[in-house]
C-alpha cells in the first residue's frame, strides 16, 4: 500500500506549488531594478549627435521665448527631416509643438503655411495640407517648395490635371532635374510609363554635375518602381541597388525596395536589409512577411490595433497588407483598403484595394479599381488587368 | 494629350530658361524636398502616456506612466552620453523626474488644487518600449461632484503626445492631447449602482484565488486537520466525519472573524493602517505554519521532530487560530472592496455580494484539498513529507512577505 500511496503523496507535494505558483500569475509590473548599473532604455548606439543637441537646446530656447519665428521654423524643419529620415511620428509632434503659436492661425507667414501643410501632409490630413499651400502659393507664386509639396500632394491624391498644374509652374522656378523627374512620375501613373522610364535613365545617365544624392536617389527609387510596375525588373533591380547605395537608410525606398524582394521572392535579403529597423511599423510588416515569425506578427498586430483604436489613420494600407497577407482576414482587409483609398490613390493604394477585393471576392472593389485604371492610365504588371476577368465566382 | 502633359515638359519653354543655380541652391537649403510621399514607411506609434486611476473615500490612488525616451529627450537623462539609460542614471535624476510630473500633473476639486503625492520611482514597459513608472496619491478630496485633471506633461514639446487616463470608478477612458489638456470626471462613482452581482461575486473568488496570502492561511490551517496532534506525534485522524466537522469549523470560524471586520473597515468603524494589516496577515500565515511544525503538547516534550516549543497561546484549536487571525484578514478584504470604488452610500448590496464570492472561493478550495487529504491521511508520507514540506513552503514565503511589507521592501518573485 505505501508505494502507491507514495505516489500520490508525491503528486499532491508537486501539486501544491503549482497550485500556488499558478494563482499567482505573471503581472508585468512596474519594478527598481536591484542594480545602478541596468540598463533600462537603449535610445540610440551612442552618443547624443551634435545636431540633435542643437535641436534639444533650440527646443529649450523656444521654452522660454516661444514666439522667435526663425528659431521655431529651424526647429521644425529639423523635426520634419528626421520625421522622414527615422520614420519617427514623434518628430511630426514636435515639429507641430515648435510651430504652437502659429499652428491654428488663419493667416500665418507662407513658411509657417508650407510646413503646417508638409507636417499636415505626413499625418494624411491631406485637405487641410492642400489648402494651406494654395493659399500659400496665391500669396507667394515664387514658393518652389510649396509648389513641388501641392504638386506630390495632388500626385498622390490622384489629381493627376492639378499635379500637372503645380508641376508647371515649379518647373518655372526650380531645377531641371526635379521638374524632369516629378513630370516623368507623373506621367507614369497616366499610361506613359515606358517614356517616363526611358527619360529617366537618360536623366540619369546624363546626371547634371552637383546633383545632391538625396536628389539621385529619390529618381533612382522613382525610375526602378516604374520600371517594377512595367515588369521591367532587372532595370528595376538595377535602380533600386543604386539608389540604395546612395543612401541606405531612407525608410521610404527601403520599403519599396523591400516590395520588390518579396514580390520576387527574395525573402532572406528583405531580413536583412531591414535589420534594425524593427520600430518603424512598415518596415516590420515587410520583415513579418518576409521572415513569418510570429513574435514580430504577434507584435505588429499589437501596434496596428493600438493604432487603430486611437484612431490613427496613418496606418490603413499596412493594417490593410497586414489583415490580408498575415491574419488572412479579407474581409476586414477589403474594409480598411477601401477606407485607405478615400485618402490615396497611390499605385500601391490601388494595388492591396485590387488584392483585398479579389480575396474577398467583391465585384464593387474591383469594379472600382477597373475604373481607376481605366480613367487614369495606370500600368501595373502586379494588377492584372481587367481585373474582372481574374475574378470568377 | 493636353498640353500640360509633363512629358513634353522637357522640350517646353522650362527646360530652355534654365535658373539660376542660386535659386537651386536656396531651395536645397530648405532641407525640405518631400521627394517621395513618405507614408508607405510611415512607422512607430506616437508618443504615449497612461494614467491610471483607482479611488477610495478618501483619496485617489493612481500611476501615472510615462515614456522614458520622451523624458530623456526633455530632461536629458542620459548623464554619460552613452545612448543607453541606465536605472542610476533615472535614480539619481529621480528628484527632477517628480517635480516635473508634479509641476505638469494638476489635480483639481472645487476649483482647488488637491495636493498631488508621489511614490519612488519604477519603470515599467508597454508594447515593448519602456516607461517610467510613478504611484500618485491624491488626498484629502473635498466634497466635490467632478475632478479636474490638467495635464501638461511632454505636451510643449510634442503636440502628438496623448496621455489614456482611466477612472475605474467611473469607468472610463479619456484622452489628454495638445488642445484638450484638461480632462474632468465625475467624483461620485457612477459605476456602484450598476456593478452587477455577479461581478461582485466573481470579484470575491477572485481575490480568494488571487490574494495568495488567503489561501496559503487556509492551507496552512487545512493541512492538520485530517490529523491529530498526540503526546508521540501527529497520528491520522479516524473518521472522516470528525475530519469534516473540524474543517466545518475551521471555515466557519475564518468566515465569521473576517465577515465581522470586512464590514467593520468598509462601513467605517475602524480603520487600520494598510502596511500594519498586510504585515499582519504575514504573520499570521507564519505563525499558522510555525503551529503545524510543533508536532505535539505537552511544551516540554522533547518528541517534537522540530523541536520548537512555542507559547501555548499559538496552540490552540484551529477554529480559535482561524477566528482570531480571520479578524485581521478581513481587513485586508476591505481594501480590496475599496479599490472597486464604493461610496458610502449603497454599501450593503457590495458588501454582501463580494462576501458571498470569498466564501464561494474558499469553499471551492476546501472541495479540492479535503477529499485528497481525506485520501492521503493514513499515508506515512503525509505525515512526514506532506505537512512539514507544504508548512515549511508556507513558512517561507510567509516570512518573505512579511519582511517585505514590514520594511517596506520589494525583493519576492510574487
Amino acid at each position: 500500500m505505501y508505494p502507491r500511496l507514495s505516489i500520490r503523496v508525491a503528486a499532491a507535494i508537486l501539486a501544491l506549488p503549482c497550485l500556488v505558483a499558478d494563482a499567482a500569475g505573471t503581472a508585468d509590473a512596474p519594478r527598481r531594478p536591484q542594480s545602478d548599473s541596468e540598463i533600462v532604455a537603449k535610445l540610440r548606439p551612442g552618443a547624443l549627435p551634435a545636431s540633435e543637441r542643437e535641436s534639444r537646446q533650440w527646443r529649450l530656447d523656444l521654452e522660454r521665448n516661444p514666439t522667435n519665428l526663425p528659431l521655431a521654423l529651424a526647429s521644425a524643419r529639423r523635426s520634419v527631416q528626421r520625421a522622414r529620415d527615422e520614420a519617427d511620428p514623434r518628430q511630426l509632434g514636435a515639429a507641430m509643438a515648435a510651430l504652437a503659436p502659429w499652428w491654428s492661425d488663419n493667416e500665418p507667414g507662407p513658411e509657417v503655411r508650407v510646413l503646417r501643410a508638409i507636417i499636415r501632409q505626413s499625418l494624411h490630413e491631406f485637405e487641410p495640407a492642400i489648402r494651406d499651400l494654395e493659399a500659400a502659393v496665391q500669396g507667394s507664386p515664387r514658393h518652389a517648395q510649396a509648389w513641388l509639396t501641392l504638386c506630390s500632394l495632388h500626385t498622390l491624391r490622384g489629381n493627376f490635371a492639378s499635379a500637372r498644374g503645380a508641376a508647371l509652374q515649379l518647373g518655372k522656378l526650380s531645377d531641371p532635374f526635379t521638374t524632369l523627374a516629378v513630370a516623368a512620375q507623373i506621367g507614369s501613373l497616366t499610361g506613359h510609363a515606358a517614356q517616363a522610364q526611358s527619360s529617366l535613365t537618360q536623366l540619369l545617365e546624363s546626371e547634371p554635375a552637383g546633383t545632391p544624392p538625396e536628389l539621385r536617389r529619390w529618381a533612382e527609387t522613382l525610375t526602378a518602381e516604374i520600371a517594377d510596375r512595367r515588369g521591367d525588373f532587372d532595370a528595376a533591380g538595377n535602380h533600386f541597388r543604386k539608389a540604395i547605395r546612395l543612401g541606405p537608410r531612407d525608410p521610404y525606398l527601403l520599403a519599396t525596395y523591400s516590395d520588390f524582394l518579396l514580390d520576387r521572392g527574395h525573402r532572406g535579403e528583405v531580413a536583412d536589409l531591414l535589420q534594425g529597423w524593427d520600430h518603424a511599423d512598415g518596415l516590420l510588416l515587410r520583415q513579418v512577411e518576409a521572415t513569418g515569425n510570429p513574435a514580430l506578427a504577434r507584435e505588429l498586430g499589437d501596434r496596428l490595433d493600438s493604432a487603430f483604436a486611437r484612431g490613427d489613420k496613418l496606418h490603413l494600407r499596412e493594417a490593410a497588407r497586414f489583415e490580408l497577407r498575415i491574419r488572412h482576414r479579407p474581409g476586414r482587409a477589403l474594409t480598411l483598403a477601401l477606407e485607405n483609398w478615400d485618402l490615396q490613390r497611390e499605385p500601391a493604394d490601388v494595388r492591396i484595394l485590387f488584392e483585398a477585393a479579389t480575396a474577398a471576392r467583391d465585384r464593387k472593389a474591383l469594379e472600382t479599381v477597373r475604373t481607376w485604371m481605366e480613367s487614369t492610365g495606370l500600368e501595373d504588371i502586379h494588377i492584372p488587368h481587367p481585373p474582372t476577368q481574374n475574378h470568377r465566382e | 494629350m493636353s498640353s500640360l502633359h509633363p512629358l513634353r515638359l522637357p522640350g517646353s519653354r522650362i527646360l530652355k530658361e534654365p535658373k539660376p543655380w542660386r535659386l537651386w541652391r536656396s531651395l536645397l537649403l530648405l532641407g525640405l524636398w518631400i521627394l517621395a510621399t513618405e507614408s508607405r514607411a510611415s512607422a512607430h506609434s506616437s508618443s504615449r502616456a497612461f494614467l491610471h486611476l483607482r479611488r477610495t473615500t478618501e483619496a485617489i490612488h493612481g500611476r501615472v506612466e510615462i515614456p522614458l525616451r520622451d523624458l530623456e529627450e526633455r530632461l536629458g537623462l542620459d548623464a554619460n552620453d552613452d545612448g543607453s539609460l541606465t536605472w542610476g542614471e533615472i535614480r539619481r535624476r529621480e528628484q527632477d523626474l517628480c517635480d516635473y510630473v508634479t509641476r505638469r500633473l494638476v489635480f483639481e476639486a472645487k476649483g482647488g488644487r488637491v495636493p498631488l503625492g508621489l511614490a519612488p520611482v519604477e519603470v515599467s514597459r508597454h508594447e515593448g518600449e519602456p516607461y517610467l513608472s510613478l504611484d500618485l496619491n491624491v488626498s484629502p478630496i473635498p466634497q466635490t461632484d467632478e475632478f479636474r485633471i490638467r495635464y501638461a506633461i511632454l505636451l510643449d514639446q510634442d503636440s502628438l503626445h496623448q496621455c489614456l487616463i482611466q477612472a475605474e470608478w467611473s469607468g472610463e477612458t479619456r484622452i489628454a492631447a495638445h488642445g484638450r489638456e484638461e480632462v474632468s470626471f465625475p467624483a461620485v462613482s457612477t459605476a456602484v449602482p450598476g456593478i452587477p452581482w455577479t461581478s461582485l461575486v466573481t470579484e470575491g473568488a477572485h481575490h480568494i484565488w488571487t490574494g495568495y496570502d488567503h489561501l496559503l492561511f487556509l492551507f496552512a490551517l487545512l493541512l492538520p486537520s485530517v490529523l491529530h496532534r498526540t503526546r508521540t506525534g501527529w497520528v491520522p485522524a479516524g473518521r472522516s466525519r470528525d475530519v469534516v466537522r473540524e474543517v466545518v469549523k475551521v471555515v466557519t470560524a475564518f468566515t465569521v472573524a473576517h465577515s465581522i471586520t470586512l464590514c467593520a473597515a468598509t462601513l467605517g468603524w475602524i480603520h487600520l493602517p494598510g502596511r500594519f494589516v498586510e504585515t499582519t496577515i504575514a504573520a499570521s500565515i507564519l505563525l499558522a505554519a510555525l503551529a503545524n511544525l510543533t508536532g505535539s503538547p505537552p511544551p516540554n516534550s522533547m518528541d517534537s521532530p522540530w523541536r520548537f516549543n512555542l507559547p501555548p497561546w499559538i496552540r490552540p484549536r484551529g477554529w480559535m487560530v482561524a477566528f482570531t487571525f480571520g479578524l485581521i484578514h478581513g481587513f485586508g478584504f476591505a481594501s480590496v472592496l475599496e479599490t472597486l470604488g464604493l461610496e458610502r452610500g449603497g454599501l450593503l448590496h457590495p458588501l454582501i455580494g463580494f462576501n458571498i464570492g470569498v466564501e464561494a472561493g474558499q469553499l471551492a478550495v476546501v472541495a479540492l484539498f479535503l477529499p485528497v487529504a481525506l485520501w492521503l491521511r493514513s499515508s506515512q508520507l503525509y505525515r512526514t513529507a506532506v505537512l512539514p514540506g507544504a508548512s515549511i513552503l508556507i513558512l517561507l514565503l510567509a516570512g518573505g512577505w512579511m519582511l517585505e511589507r514590514a520594511l517596506d521592501l520589494r525583493f519576492m518573485p510574487f
